[in-house]
């Protein structure tokens, strides 16, 4: 209880310092620019805690004690998100703000196409995590005619729902994870000039 | 005749009814049980069929979508509306949309440099390709009816305008689309799956697949590509194989209840019953039993749905509705199983009952047969006129009867001919009887009349018929009075006493004490003083008296009376002959014994007087007067003992006695005498209270008992007197062992001047005084004698007497 309210704490206070980032960033333009690899540090806290918090005291939770389990068709099902969706919804909703950065779940063994790597920068990056999983692969792309910076950071499977339900799924390429290991990463994305 | 057929009948009744009744019942039930499972089985199974088609479906539509976000994802694509969104970006608003109306009135015209940039660019032959080509990218199989069902496929950019497309039969601009708004989704983009609806450029049912092209890093979408299928064309192949029965099939529906797919309703017709559309379209997969089977049919109906979970997913995001498949099948084949069965039923119940009919039949017959041949032999027996056994072999309870039956006549036959023997007996007794009784009736010498209730004589017996002048002819219908030719007041009380014999009867069924006293034996001398007087009846110059008695019959019957005469005319002429003898011989004994007692005492009266005359010597003159006064004395002391004067007279004076001492007295002065002294005396004196009583009187009474008794010893003998107490009364009995006193004399014995005594020895009266002393003190004398043996003389005293004497001194 102790720790869960102090990671309260720390998300507070991470929401709180980006916040106040962006606020200053739009009001003037500060003679020492923030770097994109910070702010995505920051992002990147944020949501993997969202996501630990909601995996371990929700669904983990809730299955143990046999009240609801989660599963991909939640909503016919009256079940609850998977924490990956649970991570793509809430990746959506900030895009939809349109505050220029945006995230999203992406692996080398995905169950749905669309989640795999788009660009050779995120397979390497992919790879590279794989690796080393503690190091946040970073680098800029051009989309047309516009920059971004984009930092993946590599996703453990920390919880046994994440694995469970991915060596199961028919449509998972990859059926052999145990806790622990990168079953993929979190990319960010943060565009760079106007 | 009509209950043999009555018990055959019901036998037969009885058996189809007991075979029946279970057989409805159990088709009923069956019916009812069978049915419900069946809708249960069937439910189960068309929510699985509808579960499983739902997850095929799921599959077909996943696939599509991921062979269709390759496409979205090619890099053709990718890079040619990258480019776009940068030509766009980089041009402003007002240029844009001159552009857009201008390029609008050109596609819709038809114009061919517009159709051709649109239609034949790299990336609509890259489309046309995907469409025509039975490989994906990767090598995987394109299902021929997802290409056949392509109407459309276009791309469009970030304003909505048609990008390339390989049809021209597409909107210019899309942007006011629900479809392209939702895919695109403001830049964000996300697959939408739009529900079916007309399209009427294209001329077809159709649902639309929007998917967003995101640019290279899938930052951002630039783009939508648009695949339009044909509804129909697309789904049958999937839903239509599946089909079971004649009408069983699976259809697919969206929660607004379009019809998107189904074998027999046209795709976008809604379903006829809207009622239907929320039990259906459900999240959850199930099954439900509706009024209706959505199909236009009105009827119990079972009906499996499922939604497309995946799908669904996508289809309440993009638009909010939920894709279901319906299972249903008609519900008269859903039920032909149960008709079918019930029908089988029925023709299994038919012969089952034919079946029970026959053998109701020959069991029925196995029973009565015998019954009937029992009850042939019953009747025989009533007759009397079965002579054989009952042959009955059934070897069951009814041969049981039928040897029962058999005992039972042997037993009947012999009962009756030894009834008929006790019958003619008894005929005979009776008979007999009977004659004795008309020959005792007719020999009684007394006149016996029986009455009926009427008071109609009825018979009577040859004395009555005689005594009343009867001849047997005229007896009939006689009233009593008439017969007994009486009237006025005597038959009047015949009347009365009539009624009074037949009143009482009605009244206490008591027989009169009067009549019953004597009905054993009317005939039994009367006993004079004793009973009442028999009322007496003057028929002619003949005097009767009657007494009535009852006839007592068996209970139920009327009893009738009778009446027993008996005549008293020379009865009643002897008794008063006898009265008047024995009046007269008391009265000459009195005069004999007055003439014997005054003559001896007279006769010297007249003798001295006689003497007197002739004397002249004056002294014995004086003498002799003297003797005649002395012969007066004693002819006044007989006259006076006569009469009692004597005693009452004299000073006797009342003193407590002891009866004891009085006896004693009295025997020492008899012991004196010359008779007593040959007489041996003998006294036993009991202890006995004393008695206040005039002394004289009481000896007076013992000497005259104890003289006589001694005087009838006449010398030798025994004299013994014995005193004693018995029951308060004081007890003297004086046995003699003389001569007795024959039994003629007995009643007379207290009579005065009565004796057995010689001329001069006794004036007989004796014991008369004896009785009036003894009756005169509430006692009793009472004398036995057997002659030749001695005489007793019982006097008995009461001791109250006494009491009284002194209470009242």
């Amino acid at each position: 209880m102790r720790r869960t309210m102090t990671q309260h704490l720390m998300i507070f206070a991470a929401g709180v310092v980006l916040a106040g980032t962006f606020m200053a960033a739009k009001s003037a333009v500060p003679p020492q620019g923030i770097l994109p690899a910070t702010v995505a540090d920051y992002v990147h806290a944020v949501i993997e805690a969202d996501r630990a918090i909601y995996t371990k005291h929700v669904v983990d939770r809730m299955q143990e004690k046999g009240v609801v389990a989660a599963s991909e068709n939640w909503e016919s099902q009256n079940t609850l998100p998977l924490p990956a969706q649970f991570l793509i919804d809430s990746a959506r909703m900030v895009a939809k703000k349109d505050r220029g950065i945006r995230y999203r779940l992406v692996s080398l063994w995905p169950i749905y196409e669309r989640n795999g790597p788009a660009t050779d920068f995120e397979r390497g990056g992919l790879e590279a995590i794989l690796k080393q999983p503690d190091k946040t692969y970073t680098g800029y792309v051009q989309s047309g005619d516009r920059r971004y910076f984009q930092a993946i950071y590599a996703d453990i499977a920390v919880a046994q729902a994440c694995i469970g339900c991915h060596n199961a799924h028919p449509n998972s390429p990859r059926r052999d994870f145990k806790l622990n290991d990168v079953m993929g990463g979190i990319v960010i994305t943060v565009p760079i000039g106007p | 005749m009509r209950s043999r057929v009555g018990l055959r009948g019901k036998l037969i009744s009885a058996m189809l009814l007991v075979g029946a009744v279970p057989l409805v019942v159990g088709m009923g039930m069956a019916l009812v049980q069978g049915t419900q499972e069946l809708h249960q089985m069937a439910g189960i199974n068309f929510e699985s069929l509808a579960a499983e088609a739902a997850r095929t479906m799921d599959l077909v539509f996943s696939d599509e979508l991921t062979r269709t976000s390759r496409i979205a994802r090619a890099p053709l694509v990718v890079e040619t509306l990258e480019a776009q969104y940068s030509r766009l970006r980089k041009r402003d608003e007002a240029a844009l949309s001159a552009v857009e109306n201008e390029a609008r009135l050109q596609w819709d015209a038809g114009e061919a440099t517009l159709l051709e940039t649109v239609i034949n660019s790299p990336v609509a032959d890259f489309l046309k390709q995907q469409v025509a080509r039975p490989e994906g990218e990767t090598g995987e199989i394109i299902p021929a009816s997802a290409r056949a069902a392509t109407r459309a496929l276009f791309v469009t950019d970030v304003r909505g305008n048609v990008v390339a497309s390989t049809t021209q039969h597409v909107p210019y601009t899309v942007r006011d689309t629900e479809w392209w708004r939702s895919a695109y989704d403001n830049g964000v983009g996300q697959p939408h799956i739009g529900n079916v609806t007309f399209d009427s450029q294209l001329g077809v049912y159709a649902f639309h697949l929007s998917l967003p092209i995101m640019d290279r890093i899938r930052y951002r979408a630039t783009g939508v590509l648009h695949r339009v299928f044909d509804a129909r064309e697309y789904l049958a192949p999937s839903l239509f194989p599946i089909r079971f029965g004649k009408t069983g099939h699976v259809m697919l529906l969206d929660s607004q209840g379009t019809v998107m797919a189904c074998p027999i309703l046209p795709t976008g017709s809604r379903l006829a019953d809207t009622s239907l559309i929320g039990l259906v379209t459900t999240l959850q997969p199930g099954w439900v039993k509706a009024d209706s089977d959505g199909h236009g049919g009105q009827g119990l109906s079972v009906i499996g749905f499922s939604a497309l979970p995946g799908t669904s997913h996508l289809t309440r995001a993009s638009t909010g509705a939920t894709w279901h498949t319906f299972v249903w099948q008609a519900a008269e084949e859903l039920s032909a199983p149960t008709h079918h069965f019930l029908w089988w039923l029925a023709g299994f119940s038919l012969v089952a009952m034919g079946l029970l009919g026959i053998l109701g039949y020959v069991a029925s017959g196995r029973i009565v047969t015998p019954i009937r041949y029992l009850q042939k032999a019953a009747s025989l027996i009533g007759r009397g006129e079965l002579t054989e056994p009952i042959a009955v072999k059934t070897g069951d309870e009814l041969e049981q009867l039928a040897d029962e039956m058999t005992r039972m006549n042997a037993q009947l036959e012999r009962a009756f001919s030894g009834l008929t023997n006790t019958v003619e007996q008894k005929t005979q007794e009776v008979h007999t009887l009977q004659v004795v009784n008309q020959q005792i009736l007719q020999s009684v010498p007394n006149p016996i009349i029986l009455l009926d209730r009427d008071g109609q004589v009825e018979y009577l017996n040859r004395a009555a018929q005689r005594a009343f002048g009867v001849t047997p002819e005229s007896e009939e219908s006689r009233l009593l009075k008439d017969l007994l030719h009486v009237e006025g007041p005597v038959a009047q009380r015949l009347q009365a006493e009539l009624d009074e014999s037949q009143r009482r009867e009605d009244a206490t069924n008591y027989p009169m004490p009067m009549i019953q006293e004597e009905f054993q034996d009317p005939l039994v001398p009367t006993l004079p003083g004793d009973l009442p007087r028999r009322p007496e009846l003057r028929v002619g110059d003949r005097l009767y008296e009657y007494q009535w008695f009852r006839i007592g019959t068996a209970s139920g019957e009327p009893t009738r009376l009778g009446l027993v005469f008996r005549d008293i005319t020379d009865e009643r002429r002897l008794q008063e002959k006898v009265i008047q003898a024995e009046k007269f011989s008391g009265l000459s004994l009195l005069a004999s014994g007055l003439k014997h007692e005054l003559n001896n005492p007279l006769f010297g009266v007249m003798g001295l007087g006689e003497v007197i005359a002739e004397e002249s010597n004056p002294q014995l003159i004086k003498e002799l007067a003297k003797d005649v006064v002395a012969q007066a004395k004693r002819m006044a002391d007989v006259i006076q003992e006569l009469t009692g004067q004597a005693l009452r007279e004299s000073d006797d004076q009342q003193a407590m006695l002891d009866c004891n001492e009085l006896v004693e007295e009295v025997l020492i002065g008899l012991r004196a005498t010359k008779a007593g002294a040959g007489v041996q005396i003998r006294t036993e004196l009991g202890r006995l209270p004393k008695i206040r009583i005039r002394t004289n009187e009481l000896r007076q009474v013992f000497v005259n008992v104890l003289t006589n008794a001694v005087q009838a010893i006449r010398g030798n003998g025994v004299l013994e007197v014995r005193t004693e107490t018995i029951n308060g009364q004081i007890s003297v009995k004086i046995h003699d062992s003389g001569c007795g006193i024959p039994s003629v004399y007995l009643p007379k014995v207290f009579d005065a001047f009565f004796t057995t005594k010689a001329q001069g020895e006794g004036r007989g009266l004796g014991l008369t005084i004896a009785r009036r002393i003894v009756e005169s003190l509430g006692g009793q004398i009472e004398i036995e004698s057997q002659e030749g043996h001695g005489s007793t003389v019982s006097i008995t005293l009461p001791v109250m007497q006494a009491s009284e004497c002194r209470r009242v001194s």
